[in-house]
């Protein structure tokens, strides 16, 4: 067992225990390190000022990913190599893209720069030096940096003018020779390590194994599993909700598991969103557009799909998604294993049917059949980076135009994600026509009661629920047939 | 080979990209550094009852808890009435008030003595809206009027007239570095304040009335803000002033970095507005008369409301001559944060409102927007005064809008989106044009003002020292253009110092889009004085015999005698020889802004010394089950004279463009019953992100070096393009009057898809 945790920035070595390891890694960048090169503007992961970019070994190779450091804490980063502002210049001289943004007027008052560069050379980094970049990719890659100053035209205009061979890959930036001792050899010839660290209030625990994991579970049936921390770092920084035990698996070998099994996708706990996008793609088209709305890069880098379930927030992204699937959350505690479809998993406000010893480790999505057709909508005030006001899911089968089966969950309309029975008893065994839809919608008053917030109101929201109903009609009458084809490869990429 | 007008980078392009550029926040803590933070009020309106510090008193780690009644010299701040209170006394008048300045060695005790500290209030009835301060007439100081011709008979004589009212939101300034400061002791009662300010001076007297010293016993630095927006303007000074009695009570340096969650909610805003409208016009679309009365929300004390409203007011016909015309201002009194400068001041509120008078008169009449905004423009031969007797000279206006209509294929696209919107049940599109008219020059006459210390060193390098304030917007980059182009040398021998009040005495705030104008002017006076007597010491050198400085030339080859091109001398040679003969070589150059010249008592002059104009055409598609709207195409195009840095310029106009179409689509304050501000972090409050801009968006100025009033013919920038974001809003309004029939299509701003579906819900059943 080890108390510390080892970790590399911008090429040197750290070992950090007690206090340090519990701060966010952009304070300790900041206090301990002295490199105020990266900014802490938000510190809840909204405005990608702090975004490091984080490079862990995969498979011999190391690859960097851009994530807030802000809710990134120190404790996450055991066998990483942390690469800041400060460390991405070519010796003496700037970089192409440092190079690129000051030629083009790609910044102004210089405070979300950083962040910036970082991303963009996380965007560069893995393009072939064949490709061009293009717009429509720099900005999917730079959803996560708010700029105030230049309205980003300056921004695109410096990407674009960045010639990907002059990008030299990090991997030839920090020779993986000289990061061998921890990053590599330990990480691939030595087995897990169980870490444990504690200070004055709060006790750290990264077991190496499942069983481990159950066992330190059963113990602290208070402990927070942590696998992205994007949720659980949020309220420490805000709202000082600090978990007196966490336990982290998010390296956990038995959960980093992606497999398509019977028809099954499983994604194993500490499988990022980042990390599935791939097989989404391949298998569900429409969820793999709605990740582009779901969270920044930054986000996606580092929190999990299951994660988004145990979070059991009513505005979820993946929870509509995945209950019109029938998806079954996977569970071990300590008298076993069992399966919970995900439509009886919920029981209130962020209350879940889960005892207190256990553990989700996956998620079980069954295949579309012949017939049928996913669609997924989120609406927010902005559309990307944004936390939805209100999310929708249909599954339909369609037979010569009768609704064999349909499935429709309601997603910021209740104070969790909600089925929507009656609606869906209703339309079972119609023909799809425009009145089948519209009728629908009056049955949807009966069925939902939201409340008023900050992200809109009561009745915008029954409005979205009608409207919703007549979108999907007109939607499915204009892409049936190809609304499911699996994307290329291409397009994946 | 001029430099001015030159695209050189940014003057901290390099330490931005490398995050080296040193923010208050990153400048290394002393090792007896203390935090500072304070205790805020949980009531929007009340009478303290009680402070009890008792507890919090405890805690291990707190250095100090101080209340109004351990200030020294005055509770007291303003930039104009001087009617704020820094900690406040026997009442609090707003959510968030600071109560208790609390000094700690760590976060964590600031923490727990915020928890610790209790006070007990009596609620008295707050105010927040303008609705209710009207009826209850709760308002600050007194109203502002700039009228001209006679309404009255205007309205008698009226073919058509119409009434209603514009309701205009605030906006968070959301700079990304929030407020901060340190404050260093310094021996025999003196203070070092480094501060995230655009207004160095009015930290420093804030500063020295609140300690109770001389202002020459504070000095107040300002090296970079990232971002300030206006936001820094005024209210920088009060965590200032909080961190100096730290610093004076406990001889300590003295920190403050406020949270952005506090930064949202203790400090003030974009002032919302309530514009009442009466107007009257010819069958059509002439505007006869104008009759407006703007009120806004000012918070609970008036920073800097009244030039605000006056600003609002002197741009309430935008870029419309209104021969009868009339517009009251008045300043509600709310329990919020004093509202503040922000981009624009006023401007914006001013000119939205009369755009949504253009586009009510086009909808009555059933006419293209455009057509009615070309109708009323202002002329170049005649229909060019203003209300308040300004004539618009060099008018572009016209010029720019026929080249826009062309590049942006305005009528064809408008009759594209027309049939769209017949045939398409999915998506809705719409298209608007707006011009602006942005005067520059602050309408307080006095501070039109600036001053300027050049010193050049014997290798010839030159220090430039300013009371501009550099927040991103590039004033350093284009001053240090301007002297080295005034003494022919690379700009890379030309540094701008950081700003600081022992440089430059009694500075204007960097604002009203002013900044190069100003300061730019006053360091080419200093330049010029070093130049006149380094001209004379040459003249004298080159011919001795006869010497006259006007037969020197100096040119980018080096400095010669007309008669004796042969012994032409280095600038760097000229500068070390004028030193061995004792030449000055550092001067103050001092500059007022000529010609401005407003009565704010009549509400007539020349209230500005230019105009910046431009247009944009933008268009909108709206998902009509959602309300979602999506920019796909935005065309500016500006004059702004001849530009001393075209892709700074360039950058001002997108960054400007883009936070006004945010202000107007996405961005929206709301607050809870008493007063607390909900969306108080970029969780809740969407500033645009990258993929918000315009799928197409083009950028443009035409030429145009008439505007000889001002330095190198330029044009400030820095407000004007905010405007161009009404194009957005009046496109989506322009979307929504295809499905309208009778109905009013005027949306409450900003247009979030809630509103934007509300109406379209309230137009037709879909499907």
């Amino acid at each position: 067992m080890r108390n510390f945790i080892k970790f590399y920035v911008n090429g040197s070595y750290y070992q950090v225990n007690c206090d340090n390891a519990f701060k966010p890694l952009s304070q300790f960048l900041r206090e301990n390190l002295y490199l105020t090169g990266t900014k802490e503007v938000c510190c809840e992961g909204d405005c990608g000022a702090c975004t490091v970019l984080v490079g862990k070994s995969n498979g011999g190779e190391i690859l960097y990913k851009p994530l807030n450091s802000c809710i990134l804490y120190v404790y996450q980063l055991d066998n990483t190599h942390i690469l800041t502002i400060e460390g991405i210049k070519y010796s003496e001289n700037l970089n192409p893209i440092q190079k690129s943004i000051v030629k083009n007027n790609g910044t102004q008052c210089g405070y979300c720069t950083p962040g910036v560069i970082n991303t963009l050379y996380s965007y560069f980094n893995n393009l072939s030096v064949a490709e061009r970049p293009e717009e429509k990719q720099v900005k999917k890659a730079l959803t996560g940096n708010l700029c105030r100053c230049t309205g980003y035209e300056g921004i695109i205009r410096s990407a674009l003018d960045v010639k990907p061979c002059d990008v030299k890959k990090i991997n030839m930036l920090y020779p993986q020779e000289s990061l061998e001792k921890i990053l590599l050899k330990k990480i691939l010839d030595e087995k897990t390590e169980t870490i444990e660290i504690s200070n004055e209030n709060q006790k750290y625990i990264k077991p190496s194994s499942l069983e481990e994991a159950i066992n330190e579970k059963t113990k602290n049936t208070q402990a927070k599993i942590l696998a992205g921390g994007t949720d659980i770092h949020v309220l420490s920084n805000k709202k000082d909700i600090k978990p007196e035990v966490i336990i982290d698996i998010s390296d956990l070998k038995e959960l980093k598991t992606i497999d398509i099994k019977n028809d099954f996708i499983n994604i194993g706990a500490a499988v990022t969103i980042a990390e599935s996008e791939k097989v989404f793609g391949h298998y569900f088209a429409e969820f793999y557009t709605l990740l582009e709305y779901y969270a920044s890069p930054q986000i996606k880098n580092v929190a999990t799909l299951v994660g988004n379930i145990a979070n059991a927030s009513p505005v979820g992204d993946s929870i509509p998604f995945l209950m019109v699937m029938d998806a079954f959350v996977e569970v071990i505690g300590k008298n076993g294993k069992r399966e919970i479809n995900i439509n009886n998993l919920y029981k209130g406000y962020k209350t879940l049917d889960l005892s207190s010893d256990e553990i989700i480790t996956g998620v079980k999505i069954p295949l579309l059949k012949q017939n049928e057709t996913l669609k997924l909508y989120k609406v927010s005030k902005r559309k990307h980076l944004d936390i939805s006001t209100f999310s929708a899911a249909f599954k339909i089968k369609l037979e010569n135009n009768i609704i064999q089966d349909f499935s429709f969950v309601l997603g910021g309309v209740a104070a969790y994600t909600i089925k929507m029975k009656k609606v869906e008893e209703f339309i079972k065994g119609k023909e799809a026509t425009e009145d089948v839809f519209v009728c629908a919608g009056k049955i949807i008053e009966e069925e939902i009661s939201p409340l008023s917030d900050v992200r809109g109101s009561k009745e915008y929201r029954i409005d979205l629920a009608k409207n919703i109903l007549k979108k999907f009609y007109l939607d499915i009458q204009q892409n049936y047939d190809q609304s499911e084809a699996a994307l290329t490869d291409k397009e994946l990429s | 080979m001029n430099i001015v007008g030159k695209n050189i980078p940014h003057d901290s392009a390099i330490t931005h990209v490398t995050g080296s550029s040193e923010f208050v926040s990153d400048i290394p803590k002393l090792n007896n550094e203390v935090l500072v933070d304070f205790f805020q009020s949980t009531e929007a309106h009340a009478e303290i009852l009680n402070i009890d510090l008792s507890q919090a008193r405890e805690i291990e780690g707190i250095i100090g808890l101080y209340t109004y009644k351990d200030i020294t010299g005055v509770n007291k701040l303003g930039p104009i009435n001087q009617d704020e209170v820094l900690l406040a006394e026997n009442k609090v008048e707003y959510y968030g008030q600071p109560i208790v300045i609390i000094a700690g060695e760590t976060i964590e005790s600031i923490n727990k003595a915020k928890k610790a500290i209790k006070v007990s209030y009596k609620p008295i009835k707050h105010i927040l809206s303008i609705e209710e301060a009207i009826k209850e007439e709760s308002y600050l100081l007194t109203e502002q009027v700039i009228q001209n011709g006679d309404i009255e008979k205007g309205f008698f004589e009226a073919e058509n007239i119409l009434e209603f009212s514009v309701n205009i939101p605030g906006q968070e300034h959301f700079y990304l570095e929030t407020q901060s400061a340190v404050v260093y002791p310094l021996e025999n009662n003196s203070y070092k304040v480094i501060s995230a300010t655009q207004n160095p001076s009015y930290v420093q007297s804030s500063i020295a009335e609140i300690l109770g010293v001389p202002y020459s016993q504070v000095i107040v630095e300002t090296k970079r803000m990232g971002g300030a927006f206006g936001g820094k303007e005024n209210q920088s000074a009060h965590p200032a002033a909080m961190a100096a009695i730290v610093a004076s009570k406990r001889n300590k340096a003295a920190r403050i970095k406020l949270s952005v969650d506090d930064d949202m909610q203790t400090t003030g805003k974009r002032h919302a507005f309530l514009n009442k409208y009466k107007v009257a016009f010819s069958n059509n679309g002439l505007i006869t008369t104008l009759s407006a009365e703007l009120f806004s929300n000012g918070g609970y004390a008036n920073d800097v409301s009244t030039s605000v409203m006056e600003r609002a007011l002197l741009n309430a016909e935008n870029a419309y001559y209104v021969p009868n015309f009339k517009a009251v201002g008045k300043i509600c009194k709310t329990n919020l944060p004093p509202n503040t400068a922000f981009r624009g001041f006023g401007a914006p509120q001013g000119v939205l409102g009369v755009e949504q008078v253009i586009e009510n008169i086009a909808l009555f009449l059933k006419k293209d927007p455009l057509e009615i905004r070309l109708l009323n423009l202002y002329r170049s031969d005649k229909n060019n005064i203003t209300p308040y007797g300004q004539a618009v000279e060099n008018n572009t206006l016209g010029l720019i809008i026929k080249k826009i209509a062309e590049s942006s294929n305005y009528y064809e696209k408008a009759n594209q989106i027309n049939n769209h919107n017949k045939s398409n049940n999915a998506t809705l599109r719409g298209i608007s044009c707006i011009p602006i008219k942005y005067g520059v020059a602050f309408t307080a006459k006095f501070l039109n003002q600036a001053s300027a210390l050049v010193n050049i060193y014997t290798d010839g390098s030159i220090q430039v020292s300013t009371g501009a304030t550099e927040m991103g917007q590039g004033v350093n980059t284009k001053i240090k253009q301007i002297v080295a182009e005034e003494f022919c040398i690379n700009p890379e021998l030309v540094k701008i110092m950081t700003t600081s009040t022992e440089k430059n005495n009694n500075t204007s705030p960097t604002a009203g889009s002013t900044g190069a104008d100003l300061n730019g002017s006053a360091a080419l006076e200093a330049c010029k004085k070093i130049k006149k007597s380094l001209m004379r010491f040459a003249s004298e050198a080159l011919f001795p015999e006869k010497p006259d400085i006007k037969d020197i030339v100096w040119s980018y080859e080096g400095i010669w005698h007309s008669k004796y091109p042969e012994n032409i001398i280095s600038y760097n040679d000229l500068i070390k020889t004028a030193y061995f003969n004792r030449i000055s070589l550092g001067e103050r150059g001092f500059f007022i802004t000529p010609t401005v010249d407003f009565d704010k008592n009549t509400g007539q002059g020349r209230a500005f010394l230019y105009y910046t104009n431009g247009a944009a055409v933008s268009e909108i598609e709206i998902d009509r089950f959602t309300g979602d709207v999506k920019v796909k195409r935005t065309d500016i195009l500006m004059d702004i004279g001849n530009s001393i840095n075209p892709g700074i310029d360039r950058g001002q106009i997108a960054g400007a463009f883009v936070q006004g179409m945010g202000w107007l689509t996405m961005e929206e304050l709301k607050y809870s019953d008493n007063g607390q501000l909900l969306t108080h972090s970029p969780t809740t409050y969407k500033i645009p992100g990258i993929n918000d801009i315009p799928e197409i968006f083009n950028i443009d100025w035409i030429e145009n070096d008439t505007n000889t009033l001002n330095i190198k013919k330029s044009k400030g920038i820095g407000e004007p393009p905010f405007l161009f974001g009404i194009s957005v809003f009046m496109a989506i309004q322009n979307a929504l009057a295809s499905i309208s029939g009778e109905e009013s299509v005027q949306l409450n701003a900003p247009a979030s898809a809630e509103k934007v579906l509300s109406k379209i819900s309230g137009c037709i059943i879909i499907v």
